[in-house]
């Protein structure tokens, strides 16, 4: 039963969230400490799962991924109502009547800087809920409900283009100069956002492209995926102000800008400096691997990336831990944090791009690995060329 | 669990000498061909790479993602398809090179 159960936390997760922001004032600051202390604490106090149970209904596991589109939904409604001058749908008596808190009159003392810590949350909620689900669900190419749920998923970072640029780019260049989501050594995490999000939609708009002209259909149409995709965010951006007019919209953009940003900040962690000669076959060390029990149950083994790299087409619950193979610095939380201060990351990952070029390299990439620390403008990676 | 067993089986031919003769509806060629320790070129699996790239000759195949995305209108129009990303909806014979490696990148048209 618990091996079905784990994978639910981050919907125990969701709930903390909706709870947290229906409550207002400084219960948005406190939902938000509950989800730093859990994912980051609790990879450093929970150490690893390598376990690889049998699953007899894996139906109910992609259902249990299907249910992040509706907590979602959800989500962005209650902050919404946050925002909007209205009772939208008479959310706040509702919530009132049901257990007493004044909800509305929380909701009218909620401060400024609160509503700035609910753009940080709710990016990082979404990040988790709906990005890395909709990664998961996007590589179904059997299950069409998932490929769609996954893109709307991806929607509400802008990033249903993903869906395209992720498969049909990334997983093909992954850890080679082609790949937008690739950072190679010495770039900063701050650049990365900016680059790969867009070379990435860019990448995306090639590929999708290229395949309406293979198929002479025209570009500017209905065929066209990524108008569809970017689409879709108008569709949810419209709601939004519907709902709650130009205060939910800024809310919004805000914070799917950042959602889609700590998107890219974990692609930065999980291919940091790798390289990889171009038509080669992608194999376990081409991705930064972790098997921490937190980031591995909240993010349904995505920490398992190594595997996922060289076999794209498994479920989740069938990807292997790889304890050989190269290992992030820690969990996904707290690698991420690591990231935002540069001249640390960059001093933290040097041990481990020397070991990985020592052991993992093949002959070819280990040539393109010194040539990597030659341009990565970093003095101490220059030394060890 | 039941529709495995119920699932429609059907033949998979490989370059008119490898006969797969029972292999279910509900599995790529590439995953059959694999179970029957073929060994059929492959790399990505996701439909992204095109290394299992092989000529459908005979029989129908439903496609799960566009071939489109990898293979040139020229490869599509002589019956390419990936066999990662193909399932058999009747009796297929197939041709391909065991040896390929995977598809350097398709000129841009």
């Amino acid at each position: 039963m618990f091996k079905y159960l784990k994978f639910m936390s981050f919907h125990l997760m969701a709930v903390i969230a909706i709870t947290s922001i229906t409550l207002g004032g400084t219960y948005i600051s406190i939902g938000f400490a509950i989800w730093v202390a859990v994912y980051l604490g609790g990879d450093i106090v929970f150490g690893n799962d390598t376990e690889t149970p049998q699953y007899r209904y894996p139906a109910l596991l992609t259902w249990q991924l299907w249910l992040a589109l509706p907590l979602t939904v959800i989500l962005i409604f209650v902050c919404c109502w946050q925002f909007a001058s209205q009772d939208i749908g008479q959310y706040g008596a509702w919530v009132s009547s049901l257990t007493g808190y004044d909800a509305l009159s929380a909701r009218q003392n909620t401060s400024v800087i609160q509503y700035g810590v609910m753009v940080i949350y709710l990016g990082l909620v979404v990040g988790v809920m709906a990005t890395i689900t909709g990664h998961e669900l996007t590589h179904r190419t059997w299950q069409p409900v998932s490929l769609l749920i996954g893109r709307w998923l991806l929607a509400f970072s802008f990033d249903a283009n993903f869906a395209i640029e992720h498969v049909y780019g990334h997983h093909k260049y992954v850890s080679t100069l082609n790949d937008p989501a690739t950072a190679p050594r010495g770039r900063s995490v701050y650049a990365h956002i900016i680059i790969s999000t867009i070379k990435g939609n860019i990448s995306a708009w090639h590929i999708e492209q290229q395949r309406l002209v293979r198929k002479q259909l025209a570009v500017w149409s209905w065929h066209n995926k990524a108008l569809r995709g970017y689409a879709m965010s108008v569709a949810i951006m419209v709601w939004v102000f519907w709902l709650a007019g130009w205060q939910g919209l800024s809310f919004f953009v805000l914070m799917a800008l950042w959602a889609k940003a700590t998107l890219e900040i974990v692609n930065y962690m999980e291919h940091y400096g790798l390289v990889r000669e171009l038509n080669s076959p992608v194999k376990p060390h081409h991705s930064w691997n972790t098997n921490k029990r937190v980031s591995s149950w909240a993010m349904f083994n995505l920490t398992r990336h190594s595997h996922h790299h060289a076999q794209g087409q498994l479920p989740y619950h069938q990807l292997s831990p790889y304890p050989d193979a190269p290992q992030m610095i820690g969990g996904y939380l707290s690698t991420f944090v690591l990231t935002l201060i540069p001249p640390l990351w960059h001093r933290l990952m040097l041990p481990k791009l020397q070991h990985w070029d020592a052991h993992f390299a093949t002959p070819a990439e280990y040539h393109m690995a010194q040539q990597a620390n030659q341009q990565s403008g970093i003095a101490a990676y220059q030394a060890c060329a | 669990m039941l529709s495995m067993f119920t699932a429609k089986q059907v033949s998979l031919t490989i370059n008119d000498e490898i006969v797969i003769a029972q292999t279910s509806v509900k599995h790529s060629i590439l995953t059959a061909a694999l179970a029957a320790n073929i060994a059929f070129p492959h790399h990505c699996r996701v439909g992204s790479c095109g290394a299992c790239r092989c000529k459908l000759v005979a029989g129908e195949v439903k496609q799960l993602t566009d071939s489109a995305y990898v293979l040139s209108a020229d490869a599509i129009a002589q019956g390419m398809i990936l066999a990662c990303q193909s399932l058999p909806k009747t009796d297929i014979n197939i041709q391909l090179n065991l040896h390929q490696r995977p598809l350097a990148d398709e000129p841009q048209e």
